[in-house]
């Protein structure tokens, strides 16, 4: 099959396909190009530099049978699991606070969404300080008289990931709380006088009229926060540095050190397409879904 | 107004006041404590008041604190950040103008794989892509220098600028971009004239939201800039979590808000466009 | 300036779907053609093309006689009126007119002298430092027609101009665009889904469906002698009554009714067989009960008061008619009547493909 069918479309993409140029020399170069250099040397032995050295799929052998992997693959699902539930609730639970009409809804929504502009790294520093055994919260609470009073998480192997949850909760409910505000804008103020006719609760109102209304702006805002799930990186390494030992170890940081601090790309590599697999494997039916639902919607049309 | 409705309200600020309260808190603890000296902190605690507004801490991060092997505060991370920052947002942005625009108007084959492919990029974690941009890198000899971190925040960067733009474009009425091939404009007099300059709104939200996340980068930073670029949250990193000798508090906190400033500052002066930029970018996503 | 337009063989595809296959169209010089269609009839594709806004897969496109089928858009000689009017939203109405030529590389004082002759040609000049959201919508349209002024287009095209505005607005702007054709005495091409609009401003309007021209001719023929049995449905409002019968000999069998066709004018020799028969609804007449006579007895069901005529709606053996009655008459539902078909301006179309007989 030729590309252009005429000569005028030939005169008519030159220019677009120009400028589209570099665009498809990041794509199949710097995506596509890097993951396949990427398998490459996960095949093989290498250590600090790439070698020839074919080794199959021992480095995927070894990864798997690796307790740190499982600990950090782990960490990426519990602190999936929480962040995502974490940041909707209390996004949602904001979102409709501010949509029953309050005074100054500008600053609090100003205070519920600061966190966002942050760098992870001020967040996990922050949070760090914070939960601080000597000087932070805990030393505070327990200065008041309650001496029993615990708030170490970063520094307790157990809790380690949650002080990664509850900073990242901290830094997200902001965006899904403008999302949902958004969404409840967007929603038929009728609904409202309807359901005051009808006699029907504020609270059944919110639950069975207009919260289901948002599956759109839910949607949204899941794939928003799934994103930043398997990109978490940055905010382990200001809060707990994976540790205590690699107890709140993640993918991203386990890639990471095997790259530059371990000095094994091989290892690393194979960790990365794995990654990869994991994310395509949930993303691509998600996908392959959703477009099926569409066509389906724009067929019955 | 009813007992009931009455109570509901109360209830409904007590809600607000106390989420306020605690989303608010780490902002304040961060900004005290940074005022602060290291005796006045173990004496009155994170939560205490400032006694007074002592400077002493934030010069100390600005010009003395200790990255690693060199104690030269946090300023040139400063000086390191708006350097790669100010190119890297220009280029993304006029790069994702473009790319909206020619994808958009212009159609040419394969673009919507394209996208795709981009916007599947954009979303996956860098890691998977790292260690063959540092070869290549390498190879043309600008690894870890100024250009190297800016390419590649450009090739990072382009793909959730072009959805931007493209969300944007594609809401425009295409009748515009035919009239300016009837009115004899050719491809780059159409984006130059009508469609860069009617892209005004979508550019602000897109330079908002572009130096705001490129200020905040980490990683990239970390693995391209060099040791000479490294750009300020790198620094500020290593200030804090570089232990030598005995920590001082607040001199780490005063270097984590000095961080902050930038994007708190454009956060606040942008108002609804940052607002704006969060929600386009991720309702086009 | 003005020029002939002539389409041959035209054939425009998307991927592997064929819009237009193999149309011919030939507009004189200065001539108003309106190309009717109901919503995805192609009429749109087919202006695109002519302006060359849609590549063509095969044929031939002339304008004033010279080959422009590859032509870029900006060397046909045309200029274009779109829906929204597409009017740059950031230029003033100075620059969005003077665009064009800049894009051309005209010498600046050209420009000004081009620019300020068609601002006073359309009273546009005391807003030529306004931007396009302070005008008002006529004024808009001006602008819009200005563009393709300047420009010295020797083809006017407009893509449903006037769909986007409110109906008193419509009326006056309809009035403009004619007494512009008048005036310039360019060639123009008007695409539109509306018959009053097309009745009123076409020397000649083409009826499309499916990408294919059903009829090409004046408005009195298209709506008098309609060529086929979707051209007859879509103009005309009330729609005209279609009623399914025989043709026997010289007359049409219906309800057991045996209708004249003496003074119905066939394309060719009229053969027996199943045939329907087109009656406009001012072409049914109530006669009333008393006048008697071979009228049909029929009842009315519903009587929708117009002002200056009054549309009946009235039922006869199972068929409900409608019929274009005087204004000033009394009628009420349930009243019998007797209906009288004037049969030499019906319409007569092949039961099968209904074409006209």
């Amino acid at each position: 099959m030729t590309l252009f069918k005429t000569d005028g479309a030939r005169a008519r993409w030159s220019m677009p396909l120009l400028a589209l140029g570099p665009s498809w020399a990041i794509v199949l170069f710097c995506y596509l190009g890097t993951v396949i250099l990427t398998f490459r040397i996960s095949l093989t032995s290498s250590g600090m530099i790439p070698n020839g050295d074919y080794v199959g799929l021992a480095q995927y052998r070894k990864l798997l049978g690796s307790s740190r992997w499982e600990t950090s693959f782990g960490n990426m699902l519990t602190f999936g699991a929480f962040f995502l539930a974490g940041a909707l609730l209390v996004g949602t639970a904001l979102a409709v606070a501010l949509d029953r009409g309050v005074r100054g809804e500008a600053v609090f929504r100003t205070i519920f969404l600061y966190p966002q502009a942050l760098s992870f790294i001020v967040t996990g520093l922050v949070w760090q300080w914070l939960m601080n055994p000597a000087l932070g919260i805990q030393a505070a609470v327990q200065g008041w008289g309650w001496t029993g009073f615990s708030f170490d998480w970063p520094y307790d192997r157990g809790m380690a990931i949650y002080a990664v949850v509850l900073a990242g909760v901290w830094q997200a409910s902001g965006v899904v709380m403008v999302l949902m505000l958004a969404g409840l804008r967007g929603i038929d103020r009728d609904i409202w006088r309807a359901a005051r006719v009808d006699g029907i609760s504020t609270w059944r109102t919110y639950a069975f009229l207009v919260l289901p209304q948002l599956g759109g702006m839910l949607a949204t805002s899941v794939v928003l926060l799934s994103v930043g799930v398997i990109k978490v990186y940055d905010l382990v390494v200001a809060l707990t540095g994976g540790g205590p030992g690699t107890a709140s170890d993640v993918p991203a940081k386990f890639i990471m050190d095997y790259l530059f601090g371990r000095q094994n790309i091989a290892l690393a590599s194979a960790a990365s397409i794995a990654l990869l697999v994991t994310v395509l494997a949930v993303f691509v039916p998600f996908h392959y879904a959703a477009a099926l639902r569409r066509r389906a919607r724009e067929g019955a049309r | 107004m009813t007992r009931s409705a009455l109570l509901q309200r109360i209830a409904l600020y007590a809600f607000l006041l106390t989420a306020a309260a605690i989303f608010g808190l780490p902002l304040y603890v961060m900004v005290a404590t940074s005022l602060k000296s290291m005796p006045e902190l173990r004496e009155t605690g994170i939560f205490a008041l400032p006694r007074a507004l002592d400077p002493s801490a934030w010069r100390m991060a600005w010009t003395g604190a200790c990255t690693g092997l060199t104690c030269g505060g946090i300023s040139p991370g400063f000086w390191n950040s708006v350097k790669i920052v100010v190119p890297s947002v220009g280029l993304t942005v006029l790069a994702g103008a473009l790319n909206g625009y020619a994808m958009t108007f212009w159609k040419p084959p394969l673009s919507g794989l394209l996208l795709g492919l981009m916007v599947l990029g954009a979303f996956l974690p860098h890691q998977i892509f790292l260690y063959p941009l540092v070869q290549w890198l390498s190879a043309i000899g600008i690894y870890q220098t100024l250009p190297a971190i800016i390419v590649i925040h450009c090739i990072f960067g382009i793909p959730l600028m072009t959805l931007l733009f493209r969300g944007y474009y594609s809401g425009l009425p295409r009748q515009l971009f035919l009239a300016a091939q009837i009115d004899g404009a050719g491809f780059w007099r159409i984006f130059l004239c009508i469609m860069l300059p009617l892209a005004a709104p979508v550019t602000v939200v897109a330079v908002i939201l572009q130096s705001t996340a490129i200020w905040n980068d980490f990683l990239l930073g970390l693995v391209f800039a060099g040791r000479e670029n490294l750009p300020m949250t790198v620094q500020l990193n290593n200030i804090v979590n570089t232990v030598t000798g005995e920590r001082d508090y607040t001199v780490d906190m005063a270097a984590t808000v000095l961080t902050a400033l930038v994007p708190l500052a454009i956060f606040l002066l942008s108002g609804r466009w940052f607002v704006r930029g969060i929600t386009a970018g991720a309702v086009k996503g | 300036m003005t020029a002939s337009v002539t389409l041959s063989g035209l054939r425009i595809e998307y991927g592997h779907h064929v819009a237009i296959d193999g149309l011919d169209l030939s507009i004189r010089e200065g001539e108003f053609v309106v190309l009717l269609g109901p919503s995805g009839c192609g009429k749109s594709t087919l202006l695109n093309a002519i302006a060359g806004l849609e590549p063509v897969a095969g044929g031939r496109i002339e304008i004033g006689g010279a080959d422009m089928t590859r032509a870029l858009p900006k060397d046909r000689g045309i200029g274009m009126v779109f829906q929204s009017y597409a009017l740059y939203p950031h230029m003033s109405v100075e620059r969005n007119l003077s665009f064009a030529l800049a894009s051309a590389g005209r010498p600046k004082r050209e420009i000004a002298q081009r620019v300020a002759d068609v601002a006073g040609m359309l009273q546009l000049t005391p807003y030529l430092k306004r931007k396009p959201a302070a005008l008002s919508g006529g004024q808009r349209q001006r602008v819009a027609i200005g563009r393709a002024l300047v420009r010295e287009a020797a083809v006017f095209l407009f893509d449903e101009p006037l769909s986007n505005l409110d109906a008193k607005l419509r009326n006056d702007l309809r009035v403009e665009i004619k007494k512009l054709h008048q005036r310039i005495a360019s060639t123009m091409i008007y695409v539109t889904h509306d018959q009053v609009e097309a009745m009123t401003l076409g020397d000649r309007i083409a009826v499309m469906k499916g990408g294919e021209i059903q009829q090409f001719d004046t408005p009195e023929e298209i709506y008098h002698r309609p060529a086929n049995r979707f051209v007859a449905e879509f103009m005309g409002a009330p729609m005209m009554n279609f009623l399914e019968g025989r043709i026997e000999g010289r007359s049409f069998l219906w309800q057991g009714q045996r209708l004249d066709l003496s003074g119905y004018g066939f394309r060719t020799a009229p053969q027996d067989g199943p045939a329907v028969l087109g009656l406009r609804p001012e072409h049914v007449h109530t006669t009333g009960p008393a006048d008697g006579g071979t009228a049909l007895a029929a009842q009315i069901t519903l009587v929708e008061p117009m002002g200056p005529e009054t549309v009946l709606w009235a039922e006869t053996g199972g068929e409900t008619l409608r019929i274009r009655a005087a204004g000033d008459i009394h009628a009420e539902p349930g009243q019998a009547a007797a209906l009288a078909f004037d049969m030499p301006r019906a319409a007569l179309f092949d039961a099968a493909t209904g074409e006209r007989l």
